[in-house]
């Protein structure tokens, strides 16, 4: 072996066992670390689960319980998990340890967006009705994580006059964003429908309006069950806009009473597909039974989810049932597939089977058997146990 | 004075619940988890059991059912997350005495196990 390539050999095994001990090193250190945080948190807790319990403020508190993002933790912990005087009791803690003032200075912007972060979380997390202000000015923050942060803080102190403001800044912000700022919205419950109404009938009006938060307005509407936002619904469902339109529609399965249903039966005409196919849903969660001639011809629809968004709806409905069943024999191959798909989804199927065995069979179950063993072998349909298509039960 | 098993892996909650019920003169047994609370159901000689629904390694209503199969029928208080609807409802078919939705008043939990203990 000559020199050089026993000098490369040294030097390759020495790198490798010096890279072996840093890595070991760096392990250890991090194991230890982790260690004593997981240490020092437990004694946070068990500090503030004995500050709870007894209900004292503490003389003199441990100058780090101010400063300590893990002693922060704890209180959020507690904070989180207790309603009534033990939750008030957290909150006096915190005014107490003035720590609401540490995370005010965390939260400036010439900290990292890291750091900002945690101690904006934190600050929502155990936030009074003294930070609404604050929370506020947070919404305006170019942060898109912040400003959802303080949506989300405002929302749980019912703060309805940030509803406008929470709307303007899902308008300026990317979708995915907007989406979250609505969603916090959500946390405001039944509360949130008039400002909300108010907010849409203002922007609803405007040159240019703005059609994507108007539309996740519209969602949060249904997502709360603003039943008195029926009509603007209705409204919004003959708008221009696509989008509205198909928000609208899904919003009224939520909260649309009687006056709803003639709207949604119009809607079924719709030239776009996705507003028929969430009108035939709502129709169908709304219990409707003068839907049910409505919907039938939507199961010819040359949309895939319109049809079965209509066999679902029709299903639900008074006579539906009898509907499915008829839609087997359709000369419509696409009318016949939705039918039996939503028939075998809503075990139809395998109860007229089971009745059939244990020799109860109704007059319907006899059709309904002797329709799908009479459908062509390629028609798709989730598997039942006990039937093959095109076989006799 | 009863003897008292707090399951949650949440140890806030179970210094706080331990507290509340050690001031009103109970023993309390923790478990940091679902196969641990099991096994202190059918080990350690408990009155009663208040059980966190989401632990590691077993649900709160699998613990339950589990105990209830072997005919262990002390009362149990489930505790669950708000809108864990459908928890509160399996619980209470599985034999479960009562439940408290979190966040909670330990004040509301200590009168519930001392009306549960009474009775």
């Amino acid at each position: 072996m000559d020199d050089t390539l026993l000098l490369w050999l040294i030097g390759s095994a020495s790198a490798a066992v010096v890279t072996m001990a840093v890595l070991v090193v760096v392990k250890l250190v991090h194991r230890s670390y982790g260690r004593w945080r997981g240490v020092r948190s437990a004694q946070y807790v068990a500090a503030v689960g004995e500050l709870i319990s007894r209900s004292i403020l503490p003389e003199r508190p441990h100058p780090a319980w101010r400063d300590d993002a893990l002693f922060h933790d704890a209180l959020v912990n507690y904070r989180l998990s207790l309603v009534g005087s033990e939750r008030g009791f957290v909150d006096e803690l915190v005014e107490h340890l003035g720590i609401l003032d540490v995370l005010r200075s965390r939260m400036r912007r010439r900290h990292s967006t890291n750091h900002r972060l945690q101690a904006v979380s934190t600050f929502v997390d155990l936030a009074t009705e003294s930070c609404i202000p604050d929370l506020r000015q947070l919404l305006a923050d170019p942060n898109a994580h912040i400003a959802i942060h303080a949506a989300k803080g405002l929302s749980r102190l019912r703060d309805t006059e940030s509803v406008g403001a929470i709307l303007d800044r899902a308008a300026v912000a990317p979708s995915w964003h907007a989406a979250r700022l609505a969603d916090a919205l959500t946390g405001f419950g039944y509360e949130v429908g008039p400002p909300v109404r108010d907010w849409m009938i203002l922007e609803i009006g405007a040159d240019e309006p703005p059609v994507a938060t108007i539309s996740l307005a519209i969602r949060v509407l249904g997502q709360v069950s603003d039943v008195e936002a029926e009509g603007l619904l209705l409204e919004l469902l003959a708008s221009d806009f696509r989008e509205w339109r198909v928000a609208a529609a899904s919003a009224l399965g939520h909260v649309g009473g009687d006056g709803a249903v003639l709207g949604l039966i119009n809607a079924l005409d719709d030239e776009s597909w996705p507003v028929r196919a969430r009108a035939a849903t709502a129709l169908g969660q709304l219990a409707a039974p003068s839907a049910v001639d409505h919907l039938e011809p939507l199961l010819s629809d040359p949309m895939w989810w319109v049809r079965q968004n209509s066999a679902e709806a029709i299903g639900r409905l008074p006579g539906g049932i009898r509907i499915l069943v008829d839609a087997l024999g359709s000369e419509d191959a696409y009318a016949a597939d939705a039918a039996l798909y939503q028939l075998t989804m809503r075990g139809e199927v395998a109860a007229a089977i089971e009745r059939t065995r244990t020799e109860s069979q109704t007059e319907l179950d006899a059709e309904l058997l002797d329709r799908v063993g009479a459908m062509p072998t390629t028609m798709a349909a989730p598997p039942v146990a006990g039937l093959s298509t095109g076989v006799a039960v | 004075m009863a003897r008292i098993l707090v399951a949650d892996d949440s140890a806030s909650i179970r210094l706080l619940v331990k507290r509340h019920l050690q001031s009103d003169g109970h023993e309390v047994v923790e478990a940091v988890d679902g196969p641990t609370a099991l096994a202190a159901g059918r080990d350690e000689d408990v009155d009663l059991a208040i059980l966190d629904q989401l632990m590691p390694g077993l649900k709160g209503i699998d613990v339950l059912q589990t105990w209830r199969s072997e005919g262990i029928e002390f009362p149990v208080v489930l505790l669950s997350g708000v809108d864990d609807h459908h928890a509160v409802v399996s619980s209470l078919d599985e034999g479960a005495s009562d439940y408290i939705r979190k966040p909670f008043s330990p004040e509301e939990l200590k009168a519930r196990i001392t009306r549960l203990l009474a009775e």
